[in-house]
Formats: structure tokens, C-alpha cells, sequence
């Protein structure tokens, strides 16, 4: 069975072809805004989470050192802390901050039983 | 700067949280451009059409995305029965639940559109009217349970996508108020 090549339209007339190059047009367009929008979508997770996870080790060395340079603190208490800086942040530790009251204990019931 | 400890599941699960709901945004106003016939130069109806496709089955994707490193992570004690069945959820149960709502409705419009040659376009315009839905349904979940609701940026951009959406809706319910019906062949015969 032989190969089936492209079938090309051939403008019959002057409106014909502008319809074909209308629609040429359509399709590059269709293309270049399929590229962008799957691009910048993957693009765009991938970027958020690199954003958040440089945000919570951030996050995490700032109170690491202020805990460990705090004036007055006991050696156990500088080694539990380069302890914590050592743990991975927990996930939403920067929202647990910030969250309602509301919803605080049961962020850090889960936080618990992640630990534990 | 990363350690290798570092959650990457978790923030994956944020990130694509986030860019769901502005596929979700996309696909509703392409949809609504689509039927409001919405063209212009260089921009013909098939355009909208195939675009509205795309963006439909990418936020399908990633949705699908966010639903199993949501759960593959373990932070929140959400399983597989929860991620479907509404309101089933340990955690969090109603903003879970309103996530499961949103993710049931994205799979039967999915389903029935592309199964729409078989079922008949009555019932894939049915269903398809759940996709106004849908939107505030998910929409309402990353508000009510997104762990990064609280920063700027975030909210900046779910303004954004809730102007475009209502916007939009507005504006294809005020020009367009029902969808016009093509004229069948018994009625065309009789004018």
C-alpha cells in the first residue's frame, strides 16, 4: 500500500485564499498560544516550588540563627536548635504563622503526628 | 540551598494548586468566548475552540497532579476515597470536600466531552453547564484550605482570576442570554 502524502489545498480563487491564509494564520497563532500556555503552566509549577521550598529553608535558617545567637541561651538550648535548623521545615510553617486561630490547632496536630 | 530533606512533594502540590486554578480561569473564559462566537484578526473561532480544549485537559492534568502529590506527600491525612468521594475527609472535610465536588464535576465534563459525538449534544450541554460550577467550587477551595492564601501575590492573583471569570460570565449573560438555536430544516421550510 503506497505512503499517503499530504493532500494540499490549492486557492481556486482570490477569496479562497484568503480564507486558506486566514487559517494559516489560525494555526500559527493556535501554536504559539498552545506552546505558552502549557510552557508557562509547567513553567509556572515548577517555579512555585522551587519559590517555596527556598522560602521555607529561608524561613527555617533565619529562626535557626536567631534562636542559636540569642544572648543568654544555654548549650543545650543552641543544640536544639542547630537541631531544628538541621530537620526539614515543615511544609506550611511560614502559613501556620500567619493562619486564622481557627485553623492553627489543626495545623499543628498534623505537624505532631508528621514528627512523630 | 536546598537540602535534600526539603518536602519538594508538598511545595509541588502547592505550586500546582495554584496553577490550576489559573487553568480552570482560562478554560472558563475561553469557554465563554467561545460562545459568544468572541474572533478577531488573526484570532478565528477555532482558535478559542482548540484553545479552550488545551486548556481544559492541561488544568485536567494538573489537577490530577495536585490531587496525587497531595496525598502521596502525607502531610495532610487526605487518602484516594477523599480525593472523589465529597466530604469523606478526616481533614479538613468541608474545604476537602468542596476540592473532591470540583474534581468530580472536571471529570464528568471531561468524560462527556470527549464522549460528545456518542452521547449527543443535549446531554453534553447539560453537563457542561456544571462547569459554572465548578470554578467557584475550586475556587472556593484553594481560599478556604490553600496554605499560601494568606500571601500578597496570591491574593492579588485570585482577584485577578475572580474579575476575569465573573467578568466574563457577566458579559456573556448580559449580550448573549441564551444560547441562539440554528433554525431546524421543518422551520426554515416554513418561512
Amino acid at each position: 500500500m503506497a505512503p499517503r502524502t499530504p493532500r494540499t489545498k490549492q486557492p481556486q480563487n482570490a477569496a479562497h485564499a484568503a480564507a486558506l491564509a486566514r487559517r494559516e494564520q489560525g494555526n500559527r497563532t493556535l501554536r504559539t498560544a498552545t506552546r505558552w500556555l502549557i510552557g508557562g503552566s509547567v513553567a509556572g509549577a515548577l517555579a512555585l516550588t522551587g519559590l517555596f521550598a527556598s522560602q521555607a529553608t529561608a524561613t527555617t535558617s533565619t529562626a535557626g540563627a536567631a534562636s542559636a545567637q540569642a544572648p543568654g541561651s544555654s548549650a543545650a538550648a543552641t543544640g536544639s536548635a542547630g537541631a531544628q535548623a538541621a530537620t526539614p521545615p515543615a511544609p506550611n510553617r511560614s502559613a501556620a504563622a500567619s493562619a486564622s486561630a481557627s485553623a492553627a490547632p489543626q495545623r499543628r496536630a498534623v505537624t505532631r503526628s508528621r514528627a512523630s | 540551598m536546598f537540602s535534600a530533606s526539603t518536602p519538594w512533594v508538598w511545595y509541588f502540590s502547592r505550586g500546582t494548586g495554584i496553577v490550576s486554578i489559573v487553568l480552570l480561569t482560562v478554560s472558563v473564559a475561553l469557554g465563554i468566548a467561545q460562545v459568544t462566537r468572541l474572533e478577531a484578526r488573526g484570532w478565528p473561532r477555532f482558535v478559542t475552540s482548540q484553545l479552550h480544549k488545551t486548556a481544559s485537559l492541561t488544568a485536567v492534568v494538573f489537577i490530577a497532579a495536585h490531587v496525587v502529590s497531595v496525598i502521596a506527600d502525607g502531610y495532610v491525612n487526605v487518602r484516594w476515597g477523599a480525593a472523589v468521594i465529597p466530604f469523606s475527609s478526616s481533614y479538613q472535610p468541608f474545604w476537602v470536600g468542596l476540592g473532591a465536588v470540583a474534581t468530580d464535576l472536571l471529570i464528568a465534563l471531561t468524560v462527556t466531552s470527549l464522549l460528545r459525538q456518542h452521547i449527543g449534544a443535549r446531554l453534553w450541554r447539560t453537563v457542561h453547564w456544571t462547569a459554572y460550577a465548578c470554578w467557584p467550587v475550586a475556587f472556593t477551595h484553594g481560599l478556604g484550605i490553600g496554605t499560601d492564601t494568606s500571601l500578597l501575590w496570591v491574593r492579588a492573583l485570585s482577584a485577578t482570576c475572580a474579575l476575569a471569570v465573573v467578568g466574563a460570565a457577566a458579559w456573556r449573560f448580559t449580550t448573549f442570554p441564551a444560547t441562539p438555536r440554528r433554525p431546524t430544516v421543518a422551520a426554515a421550510g416554513r418561512r
